[in-house]
């Protein structure tokens, strides 16, 4: 996994943010407030539950299309990947202009928390990890984040519905 | 969700957020860091477990760098769990 590809004006975007959060934050009230929240009480305890993840740090396998990088897509990349928490660590990349990736790909578990939340369900904590993430990439806007909502975020449901799972954790970056 | 940005965070109006101060790129903590990240999955999860109604809460009391996730109470968990 190379960093190189983040180019300088990525890596200094993400250095700004991460040193300078009041500019983080400044950019996060130029977004769109959606809807209501969506909330249900869980229909079982956490010891029983199958709980899901979706990381939004630009993960996915090294044998599936990378993510758009910005300068592919302005408007960033709006489409998914399917992870399958069964392959090993090598199986995993991220692709992602916004944020410094280092850490992440030192320690997948910064934004893809598997191997914490199988020690879970291991200590009898929640009932077991779906062995399906999904990956998605931040930072979209435009038609782009048109698509993610009415297009990615629909199938993303039916993902984690057909695998019956109780609860979906969404990791950012 | 656990959130890194209050502010996109309460744009997004997530069910449920619990929202800690740390850099993007680490919302669980740092790399290595176990206990740190699976405190912040722990209180992920009790939220998730004994939420009445959408809540954003702030974990104010977990530190980027200046805590010992170690030393820190275990966290309880509806039906009397604990877990740290």
């Amino acid at each position: 996994m190379a960093t190189g590809n983040m180019g300088v004006t990525g890596r200094l975007v993400a250095w700004v943010f991460v040193r300078v959060p009041f500019l983080a934050n400044v950019w996060a009230r130029s977004r769109q407030t959606t809807g209501q929240p969506a909330f249900v009480f869980p229909a079982r305890p956490l010891s029983g539950m199958r709980i899901g993840v979706i990381t939004t740090g630009g993960v996915h396998h090294v044998d599936q299309t990378p993510f758009h990088r910005k300068d592919e897509n302005p408007q960033g990349d709006g489409s998914y990947r399917l992870l399958d928490l069964t392959r090993p660590r090598d199986a995993f990349v991220l692709t992602h202009d916004w944020y410094d990736r280092r850490d992440a790909e030192r320690d997948l578990n910064l934004v893809l928390p598997a191997v914490r939340l199988r020690e879970f369900a291991e200590e009898g904590i929640i009932g077991e990890l779906h062995p399906v993430a999904v990956g998605l990439m931040g930072h979209v806007k435009g038609e782009e984040a048109f698509r993610l909502e009415h297009e990615t975020a629909p199938e993303i449901a039916a993902v984690f519905r057909e695998g019956e799972v109780d609860a979906v954790l969404l990791v950012p970056a | 969700m656990i959130s890194n940005s209050l502010e996109m965070t309460r744009r997004a109006r997530p069910p449920r957020a619990v929202s800690v101060r740390f850099p993007f790129g680490h919302a669980l903590g740092e790399p290595g860091n176990r206990m740190q990240q699976r405190r912040v999955l722990l209180e992920a999860l009790k939220l998730l477990a004994e939420a009445k109604g959408p809540e954003m809460r702030l974990l104010s009391h977990l530190k980027w760098r200046r805590t010992d996730y170690a030393m820190l109470p275990p966290v309880e968990l509806p039906g009397g769990t604990t877990a740290r």
